[in-house]
């Protein structure tokens, strides 16, 4: 995937933003020494779905405390935001590692395209649907005849019209948070790690509906460009290992050296903001998971991937049912090892 | 001078000024008397306010000092009806042909019953009764020119206004275009003031020739052109029509001289 | 109106053509990012498959365009006169109504969407402001364009104001509000895929081209995503065919754009 003329224009990329970043990091040692030799490491790129953020902390704790570089790797984070499409990157082969949510690379795998689940990001996915504190809506089904606003096309809204028997209007995602202070009655798509606290800050109270609650639960995961692990699977292996590391580190650990970069890369991030997210994501063990059902920080549990397929299929998103070969490959976590 | 009957109107020239904002004089001091009847041709060098003359009389421009009379009287309301002809045919491109002579009938609310016999007599009078259904497009651009004046005449004007409405046609065409004019005016008196380029055409038509000077404009000469009505092809090869011809030619020449 | 072949031949060769480029791109495309370009067979084939979303989604943004351009003809016909009637007015307000012009309408969509609600409201009033503005400046340029010399006509025949608004200056206006109507014909379905795309479904009608390619695209349905763009241009064609249609019954008897393709 990788030509020699791309990868020559890469190196040169990386050189001057290490040149760069010494020159204006010069007083800052701490980022200095993972800089220093990434010439000689392995340069791979991982594509965020949003801009940087604690659901991304352990990444960036991993980058910042040397797990990658320790790994013989030279990761650069590579930020995104609204229209950045992660899986469309990854796909296509701009970047070799994203993440997303399983069900969404169970059906671009379905459509043909080479992307390749190959760890869990999170055992849960954070998402929510965020209402106000006195909304009259409190369980799922409750959203009979109401609109929410939410990405068309995920699984998770025909799921809750089937289990339910409810039908609801959907407004397509709009980026920030005016409308929902605005509209008392507006129910839109949130990560509760993130949405609530901030507007709590603004004083507006709100209340969550988890997706997970729901039973529809698929997993947070990293996803590799499919031509590149079959090419180059010692490279998938460490950054999983590494990632994995990173995660465990800054979900136990002290998580300050991921914030402190997070906060570099995110002019918006503060560090009340964090602190919130990363209680939030241990609290609801969303990283790490039940470990009396397996569950762990990186685990894919083939069974869950093969009903939660089965349930797609059999809600119609998936036209034919899909093996777990054509969507993830589990011989690059540690345990299989 | 042919009949002259009491449906025509005359017209007044009384130290007529005309001037455009500051700009310069356009008209000055025009004293002119039109009896009913007459057919006015008013010839001279560009710039001379041939047209602007005919606008004040219309009422389509304000006359900066002096008077306008029509029957003796400011033009108003109650003025004799006046029929103006465009040196452009002017027509409503959407109407069809019938359409467009009907529209000052139309504009004066004239009960739609008598409108389509005035429509199918003035057609009939401008030869073109076949094309009464047809869009101005489709016709020649003498055609239009007929519909134009059969438009004029469908208010049986008193006062018939032509600014050069022959001037863009080719010569046979404005020859046989004149005889209708004359033939026309056997039918229904008026008054006519008729703007050219023309000397012959000038000669042709009226019975008095106006040669007006420029800057400003002001009546230089009159002369009466005292040929017989009605006037056909043979009068052009009259000698009496070659010599007035020639003298007002000459008027002519010398006012532009003047001018230059 | 009727199509010559000598029309027709070079429009179908171009056709071919196109279909061969596309293939010939698809075919040079590495195997693991063809996903972004399905093969023409494939969007035909989604044609077939997706037929009941389509109809249904083109059908709602079909009406939702219908209402936003029929308001728009309105209330521009209606304020392009108050315009024409005083240079006042027209002073004061086109300089607004040129910026108004300008406004990019998918960005203030959502805000749109916050007043009007979800669903067709929005859609017809997104589509209402992006065909308003060719509509109110053709017209308006065409009341005030009428030829000098008619109008002077209509003075001398003593005509009142309404005898020349509706005997000389609307109809003398009508190849003007054509060419407005023609490019807010073009308009009017990306309007409405521009106001589904932000505002959504309205209740159990599945939403229009728009939100429809919300989901394909969020499914990585190719095929079925070129088949809704396809769509909408099939939408765009029918709207601007029936629009030119309308234009040539008006305009064609009289009007010299249309001189020598008929008669």
């Amino acid at each position: 995937m990788f030509t020699p003329m791309a990868r020559f224009i890469r190196k040169i990329g990386q050189l001057t933003l290490s040149a760069s970043l010494l020159a204006c990091c010069a007083c800052q040692k701490s980022s200095s020494d993972e800089i220093a030799d990434s010439a000689a490491l392995t340069p791979v790129q991982l594509q965020l779905d949003w801009f940087p953020e604690p659901a991304h902390g352990g990444f960036y704790q991993a980058l910042t405390k040397g797990y990658y570089a320790e790994a013989g790797l030279a990761v650069e984070i590579l930020p995104g935001g609204p229209g950045g499409r992660p899986t469309q990157k990854v796909a296509s082969g701009q970047v070799p590692f994203s993440m997303g949510r399983s069900d969404d690379m169970m059906l671009a795998a379905a459509q043909g395209l080479p992307v390749l689940i190959v760890a869990a990001l999170m055992q849960h996915d954070p998402q929510a649907l965020l209402l106000h504190q006195d909304h009259p809506v409190n369980t799922f089904a409750d959203l009979d005849g109401r609109a929410v606003m939410a990405y068309p096309g995920s699984a998770w809204i025909p799921y809750l019209q089937k289990r339910f028997e409810i039908e609801f209007d959907l407004m397509p995602m709009s980026f920030g948070l005016a409308r929902f202070i605005a509209d008392p009655n507006l129910i839109q798509a949130c990560f509760v790690t993130d949405e609530p606290f901030r507007l709590r800050q603004q004083g507006v109270a709100v209340k969550t509906l988890l997706l997970a609650d729901s039973g529809y639960d698929p997993y947070r995961v990293i996803v590799a460009h499919r031509p590149f692990a079959d090419a180059h699977p010692e490279i998938v292996l460490a950054f999983v290992a590494a990632s994995i590391r990173g995660w465990q580190d800054y979900i136990r650990g002290n998580p300050s050296s991921a914030h402190g970069r997070i906060a570099q890369e995110n002019d918006h991030m503060t560090a009340d903001q964090m602190v919130f997210s990363h209680s939030e994501m241990i609290i609801q063990r969303f990283v790490e998971g039940d470990p009396a059902v397996g569950e762990s920080i990186g685990a894919l549990d083939p069974r869950r991937l093969k009903s939660h397929a089965q349930l797609l299929y059999e809600l119609g998103v998936l036209e034919d049912p899909l093996p777990i070969e054509a969507y993830a490959d589990l011989t690059f976590l540690p345990d299989t090892h | 001078m042919s009949e002259v009957t009491a449906s025509a109107c005359s017209v007044q020239f009384d130290a007529v000024v005309k001037k455009f904002g500051d700009g310069p004089t356009v008209l000055q001091d025009i004293n002119f008397i039109a009896n009913d009847g007459d057919f006015v041709a008013i010839i001279g060098p560009s710039g001379c306010g041939k047209s602007t003359l005919l606008r004040l009389l219309a009422g389509l421009v304000p006359i900066t000092a002096g008077q306008v009379k029509i029957d003796g009287a400011a033009p108003g309301p109650e003025s004799p009806e006046l029929a103006y002809v465009f040196q452009e045919p002017t027509l409503l491109a959407w109407q069809r042909v019938a359409a467009n002579v009907e529209l000052p009938l139309v504009l004066r609310k004239v009960p739609a019953n008598e409108r389509a016999a005035i429509v199918h007599r003035c057609l009939s009078q401008v030869r073109l009764s076949d094309r009464a259904d047809a869009f101005p497009r489709q016709l020649s651009g003498g055609q239009q020119m007929r519909v134009s004046i059969a438009r004029a005449l469908a208010i049986e004007p008193q006062l018939l206004l032509l600014d050069e409405p022959f001037g863009a046609l080719d010569e046979m065409t404005r020859n046989h275009l004149n005889e209708e004019l004359l033939a026309l005016r056997e039918e229904a008196a008026w008054t006519a003031f008729f703007v050219t380029h023309s000397v012959a055409e000038a000669v042709f038509l009226a019975n008095r020739v106006v040669i007006m000077s420029a800057n400003p404009g002001r009546i230089a000469h009159e002369v009466a052109i005292d040929l017989p009505y009605p006037r056909t092809q043979a009068t052009r090869e009259d000698s009496t029509f070659q010599q007035l011809v020639a003298q007002v030619s000459s008027l002519l020449r010398s006012v532009e001289e003047e001018t230059t | 109106m009727k199509p010559r072949w000598s029309t027709v031949w070079p429009a179908l060769i171009a056709g071919v053509t196109f279909v061969a480029l596309w293939y010939g791109t698809r075919a040079m495309i590495s195997p693991a990012r063809d996903f972004m370009l399905p093969p023409p067979h494939e969007v035909l084939a989604a044609f077939g498959e997706h037929s009941t979303e389509l109809l249904s989604a083109s059908r709602n943004t079909g009406i939702g365009a219908l209402l936003g351009f029929s308001l728009a003809v309105v209330v521009a016909a209606l304020l392009a006169l108050t315009l024409s009637l005083s240079n006042l007015i027209r002073a004061g307000l086109y300089p607004y109504l040129m910026m108004m012009q300008m406004m990019p309408v998918i960005v203030i969509a959502p805000i749109l969407v916050l007043w009007a609600g979800a669903g067709l409201p929005s859609v017809t009033i997104i589509t209402f402001l992006i065909c308003f503005f060719p509509l109110v400046v053709n017209t308006t340029q065409g009341l005030i364009s009428t030829d000098r010399r008619l109008v002077e006509l209509f003075k001398m025949y003593r005509a009142t104001k309404w005898q020349e608004i509706v005997r000389l200056r609307v109809p003398a206006a009508l190849p003007y509000f054509f060419t407005g109507l023609r490019i807010a014909g073009t308009l009017a379905p990306i309007g409405a895929i521009v106001g589904d795309f932000s505002a959504g479904n309205s209740a159990g009608n599945g939403g229009g081209l728009g939100f429809l390619t919300l989901i394909y695209g969020a499914q990585f349905k190719m095929a079925a995503l070129f088949a809704t763009v396809l769509s909408g241009c099939v939408l765009g064609f029918v709207f601007v065919a029936a629009v030119s249609g309308l234009s040539w019954l008006c305009l064609h008897q009289w009007h010299d754009s249309y001189e020598k393709s008929d008669n």
